[in-house]
């Protein structure tokens, strides 16, 4: 290692000045004369250049492992769950695209947050996942017309799905279960409108097994036509974990 | 008039990166590695090995956007050039011979397109006193990280850290040049301490 010469505190002081451009013009012309007279001072100025460099550096890449750490977390919850299906090979890679991918939707999902947390639209497009539909399984049931329409809902092909399930409403009159297909997938295909003239009453839901599940949706197509109040009121009027917890999440 | 406005927009991204702005810092950096992260686990490489990399591409960046080395001409130049930089930094580990296996490069497209920060003796040498240096902060005592940190990377004048630390001005700037001078102790013999 060369060795270097000291710097005293004045020197030190001035260098940084100078390389921080905080000399006056005369003081800066002053600067560069004595820099040209002792050309030991050059050396010590890239010296003291590096060292600032290197401080901000060693800061900075604190900084980044305090970034990544925000990307870390679901990371570790991703790999758990994948490790323990399939072969190890295979699942790692899973891990790593649904890890990759989980960071991503996060990343988006606080931007799109903070961008306008408070509109209804927004919220609705927060919370809304369609029900995932009945098992549909032909050799079982007679309702044939029916079941295939819960194929194309699967499939998220919602248009096909409605257009089989409206020509089943004549002959199923207060059917509840079509009733609440028919509402959640306009609701997916974004008419909240017309999902609301299936979805309402909700007391037709009252007896059977989509009670608390109409509830949730009849409420998410509420906050899509931007009824916040009327919202609210469904979900505490049948409270479930996912009716309250949504109401727990809605502006007071 | 649009190219314009985006342009001082990124403008003002430099001016934000030169003042090391947090928030400016971590959007670029949480925005821009997925990106790579895909491309080194696509080319042989760890998720470890893909944030070091990625890590010293960003720092790469944000020193040549600092000295005026890269001047952005586009919106997402820097972005592009994060990615530029990181993948120039795989290919050359990849290539070094830390990596000895042999590979095939399939996707190795190495065209480059910025000005780039090539390994000849002269940088890598400014690089190891940069990564001794760097090493060397990483031994100072907390006090006086704290105190360098507010200095030089936050850009607070010696009066507002001097308020934040409950201390006289003039003892803040005599400790600042004794945390500098034990710094640089420490960085001109990185093995003995």
């Amino acid at each position: 290692m060369k060795k270097n010469p000291d710097i005293s505190q004045e020197e030190f002081e001035s260098i940084e000045n100078y390389l921080n451009n905080n000399l006056s013009l005369d003081e800066k012309i002053a600067f560069e004369k004595l820099i040209q007279k002792a050309p030991s001072l050059a050396n010590k100025i890239e010296e003291v250049k590096q060292l600032l460099l290197g401080i901000e550096s060693a800061v900075l890449k604190n900084n980044l492992d305090n970034f990544h750490e925000e990307l870390h977390p679901v990371r570790k919850i991703q790999s758990e769950t994948f490790d323990a299906s399939e072969s190890p090979k295979k699942s790692k890679n899973m891990a790593i695209f649904y890890s990759i991918a989980a960071a991503i939707i996060i990343i988006f999902g606080i931007f799109w947050f903070m961008k306008d947390a408070k509109s209804p639209e927004k919220l609705f497009a927060k919370y809304f996942t369609p029900d995932p539909g009945l098992p549909t399984v032909m050799s079982t049931t007679s309702d044939y017309s029916f079941y295939e329409g819960m194929v194309d809902y699967k499939r998220k092909e919602y248009n096909v799905a409605i257009e089989k399930w409206k020509k089943l409403i004549p002959e199923k009159q207060n059917n509840d279960t079509l009733d609440y297909f028919l509402g959640v997938a306009y609701l997916a295909e974004g008419d909240a409108e017309t999902s609301l003239e299936y979805l309402e009453p909700v007391q037709k839901f009252s007896n059977g097994i989509f009670k608390e599940d109409a509830y949730y949706y009849a409420a998410l197509a509420k906050l899509k036509t931007g009824e916040l109040e009327e919202a609210k009121k469904l979900l505490e009027e049948n409270p479930s974990e996912k009716n309250t917890s949504l109401l727990r999440r809605l502006p007071k | 008039m649009r190219r314009k406005v985006h342009i001082e927009k990124q403008l003002n991204l430099v001016d934000a990166i030169k003042a090391n702005n947090e928030v400016v810092l971590k959007k670029l950096y949480l925005d821009n590695y997925n990106k790579v992260e895909v491309y080194i686990l696509n080319n042989n490489g760890s998720m470890p090995q893909a944030k070091d990399t990625y890590q010293e591409a960003f720092i790469a960046v944000w020193k040549n956007i600092k000295e005026d080395k890269f001047i952005p001409t586009n919106e997402t130049a820097i972005q592009g050039y994060i990615y530029q930089i990181s993948k120039n930094k795989w290919l050359d580990f990849l290539r070094s011979s830390n990596y000895k296996k042999t590979v095939s490069f399939s996707k190795t497209n190495t065209e480059n397109k910025f000005t780039e920060i090539t390994e000849n003796n002269d940088v890598a040498e400014v690089d190891i006193k940069l990564q001794n240096t760097m090493q060397a902060f990483s031994k100072l005592g907390d006090a006086c990280q704290e105190l360098l940190k507010l200095f030089y990377f936050s850009k607070k004048s010696l009066r507002k850290i001097a308020e934040e630390l409950a201390i006289e001005e003039a003892s803040a700037r005599n400790k600042k040049y004794r945390c500098i001078q034990k710094l640089r102790k420490l960085a001109l013999s990185p093995n003995s301490y």
